[in-house]
């Protein structure tokens, strides 16, 4: 089914809190699926992955660990809305220099957005790298691949993130690309998390949550 | 931006947001010269739109379909009405209705038979169907039981509709839902803002509704004329134009405000800049004081025509009557015969009248200077997501002057007192409807929308509480990710001081209502009817010109009519 950006990002924060996630995350969330999508990627089915792999798991298994070393959550893989939202909250790290390096995240590809937001905040060129992937971000937020580059992996171990000076020369572009199709799977799983979200009717609910009784006619 | 949001130097500011941004104030807004509305037909006249009717294929039952096209000076847009035989039994203005009088979307461009005949298969389900990014514009509306039968018959008969009825009403239908960017596959407002007709807010639901006006119209004629094509008669101009299109406003656009926080501050500083500018104006021209007087007798006579049967508005128009004479009084006193005579008389009525009196004021301070005001309405729109990203790199100790400086009116609400906890708002399973429950009464408060934003700000508060100074919020949030949405409220209040509403709005005596009162005063609503604490019936575009009518007359002088019942004429007012 075709959907706007906008009904992706309502279904998207909806299903990230179905699955447990904060608000504040769930809007990360959101976030994140439409810029996939806006960028040509399939960022309800990337979500909906996601989701299904880490839905109702504690966010204290999923979240990074910022000792020493490459962040890591317990024994998990990252859960990368989580992982993805602490490198942009420590994206001036990055700006002062500092690498920052992701041990094991699922989904890694949830990861491309907040790297896309942190290079604009910042007005720097960043680049994010796991085995077999390497992408790179302007300071306008835009995103460029490497030939051959495939983000949609189940999990990468070692994503590494730098600030470097420029864009490598004739680097392709990423171009946001218009009308997402979302399959009928995706859309009914996350549909399924969203409605979690709800409260489920009753006469009560019904006569006095919205005011109007039962008719407005006048 | 900044550039056009400038103001004179002096003692006269802005009024700050812990005046403006009171519920109770916001709920007394005023329909303006910077309304959506206005700024579209403002606009519409300035480029000479052209609109025509190429399809009006209804039967004599009044079911069908018809196409009203705008064209502008680069493009054209077509509101695509169908007319259905509604079911009385099934006329409901609530989400979860399934059936309505009359459903509409507006086609970017002119539809063809073949769009015409998929828009048919989808657009009278509404919501269980599906529109396309051809349409910018989804949107039903129901009859008025009261009015419309009494109109189709007197017409019929040969008369005009008895005007005391009409006023009585003010409309021939009421919509229900007019929803835009994205809604239901229709196209996102990132693909259509950069066009200038559609960059101001809500211009393509405010133009949906100025074309569902005149199908409106054209029904009850059409109907009139099919009962008796002998007697019937069309409606005289001057009558036509009293017909607005009603609108029936419930929690569905409640939490609007608290989750567009930026383009929520840009309307108010548009419009508290616009208050400056005027207040800041040392002489008033002749004209420019007669604008106003003028328009203070209208408004005035137009509050004398507004009813509420409900329990709080109805004594607030009364009031509002009063305030009306204590300003004439003021007026003829020689108020407007000294120096900076608005912001006298705005200081005047901050002590004297009621807030619907002075938000009134307000409204009408503008009316004389279109030449100051109207290009804030270019300040009007937003992107969210200019303020999305959390600032990580903030150490608390910063949070927290934001927080003193921004958020002290949280302080002095009392959360371990159980009425400022009372209400929860959520989504109900049953068709996505929005609504409010009795948080310690009911169940789902496990399952509340993020929209106690008081709560949530006194929450983190108390979690930073023991907090260093130096830490980071980057720190802060991965130890605490249920204060992520709270704290990027506050770090976006830095640059947007009139994001925040600064109430509680789970308190037990919170009105929803004050929420739909802003927006739709926006908009450029009028006639504010509430039928509870949450529901809400306006007008929109009353006494308005009719498309046709544009060219020949003030596109920007109706929002109260003349009191000496003139038509409009084109004449150079400011």
């Amino acid at each position: 089914m075709k959907m706007s950006l906008n009904e992706i990002g309502g279904l998207a924060k909806k299903a990230a809190r179905g699955a447990g996630l904060p608000w504040g995350l769930s809007e990360e969330a959101a976030d994140a699926t439409r810029w996939l999508s806006a960028h040509g990627f399939d960022g309800p089915a990337t979500l909906a992955s996601e989701l299904r792999h880490n839905d109702r798991v504690a966010y204290s298994e999923l979240a990074p660990r910022l000792d020493a070393g490459p962040w890591r959550a317990a024994d998990r893989a990252m859960c990368p809305l989580i992982a993805g939202a602490t490198l942009a909250d420590h994206a001036y790290l990055l700006a002062e220099g500092n690498d920052i390096v992701l041990g094991r995240v699922s989904y890694p590809a949830l990861l491309v957005p907040f790297a896309s937001r942190a290079a604009h905040a910042l007005g720097v060129t960043l680049q994010m790298s796991w085995p077999a992937c390497q992408l790179y971000f302007s300071p306008e937020g835009g995103m460029f691949q490497d030939e051959g580059a495939n983000p949609g992996t189940e999990e990468a171990d070692g994503v590494t993130c730098t600030r470097i000076e420029a864009l490598p020369p004739g680097i392709a572009s990423c171009r946001p690309v218009a009308d997402p199709d979302v399959a009928t799977p995706t859309l009914t799983f996350l549909n399924a998390l969203a409605a979690r979200t709800c409260v489920p009717t009753s006469d009560t609910s019904r006569l006095r949550g919205a005011g109007a009784g039962l008719s407005d006619n006048d | 931006m900044q550039n056009l949001l400038e103001t004179p130097a002096g003692p006269i500011t802005r009024r700050p947001p812990e005046v403006v941004m009171k519920l109770a104030r916001l709920g007394a807004l005023h329909q303006s010269r910077l309304s959506f509305m206005r700024q579209l037909l403002r606009r519409l006249k300035r480029e000479q739109w052209q609109f025509l009717r190429p399809v009006w294929a209804i039967d004599d039952q009044g079911v069908g379909r018809a196409v009203y096209t705008a064209r502008g000076p680069q493009r054209s847009y077509s509101l695509v009405a169908f007319s259905h035989d509604l079911d009385p039994a099934l006329r409901s203005d609530r989400v979860i209705a399934t059936a309505w009088d009359a459903t509409f979307a507006v086609y970017d461009g002119v539809p063809d038979e073949a769009e015409l005949d998929r828009l048919e298969a989808n657009v009278p389900k509404q919501e269980a169907g599906r529109v396309s990014p051809h349409e910018l514009s989804l949107a039903r509306a129901n009859r008025s039981v009261r009015l419309f039968e009494h109109v189709v018959q007197a017409l019929s008969q040969g008369h005009q509709p008895d005007i005391e009825r009409i006023e009585e009403v003010g409309y021939l239908m009421r919509t229900t839902a007019v929803y835009g960017s994205g809604k239901f596959g229709a196209a996102d407002r990132e693909d259509i803002r950069s066009r200038p007709e559609l960059s101001g807010p809500f211009q393509v639901e405010m133009l949906a509704v100025f074309l569902i006006r005149a199908f409106t119209l054209d029904l009850v004629e059409h109907l009139a004329r099919a009962r008796a094509p002998h007697t019937a008669v069309a409606l005289q101009p001057e009558i036509r134009r009293r017909f607005g299109v009603g609108n029936s406003t419930g929690l569905g656009l409640a939490p609007f405000l608290i989750n567009h926080p930026v383009l929520l501050n840009n309307w108010i500083l548009a419009r508290e800049t616009a208050l400056q500018r005027v207040r800041t104006v040392r002489h008033p021209s002749a004209t420019e004081q007669a604008v106003f007087c003028d328009f203070v007798q209208r408004a005035h006579r137009d509050a004398q025509q507004w009813r509420s049967d409900h329990e709080a508005q109805a004594p607030r128009i009364e009031r509002l009557q009063r305030d009306f004479v204590s300003l004439q009084q003021r007026i003829d006193e020689g108020a407007l015969s000294r120096e900076h005579p608005w912001d006298a008389l705005y200081r005047w009525a901050e002590d004297t009248l009621s807030l619907e009196g002075q938000e009134q004021l307000v409204s009408l301070l503008l009316e004389p200077y279109g030449d100051l005001v109207d290009a804030l309405g270019d300040t009007m729109s937003a992107d969210e997501q200019d303020a999305f990203m959390i600032q990580g790199a903030m150490r608390l100790g910063a949070l927290r002057q934001i927080l003193e400086t921004h958020y002290r009116w949280v302080s002095d609400i009392d959360f371990s007192d159980k009425r400022n906890q009372a209400l929860f708002w959520y989504v109900s399973e049953e068709k996505l409807e929005p609504r409010v429950g009795q948080r310690f009464v009911e169940p789902g408060q496990e399952l509340e929308q993020p929209l106690a934003v008081a709560r949530d700000i006194h929450r983190l508060q108390q979690a930073l509480g023991s907090c260093s100074d130096e830490q980071r919020v980057a720190h802060f949030l991965l130890d605490h990710p249920e204060h992520r949405h709270a704290v990027r409220r506050v770090q976006r209040a830095v640059h947007h001081p009139y994001a925040e509403i600064q109430d509680n709005l789970i308190g037990q005596d919170m009105l929803p209502v004050d929420l739909l009162r802003c927006k739709l005063a926006f908009f450029g609503a009028t006639r504010f009817d509430p039928r509870s604490d949450r529901w809400v019936r306006i007008n929109m575009y009353k006494n308005a010109p009719m498309p046709v009518e544009l060219q020949d007359s003030l596109a920007d002088d109706w929002s109260y009519p003349h009191t000496s019942d003139k038509e409009n004429r084109c004449e150079d007012v400011a």
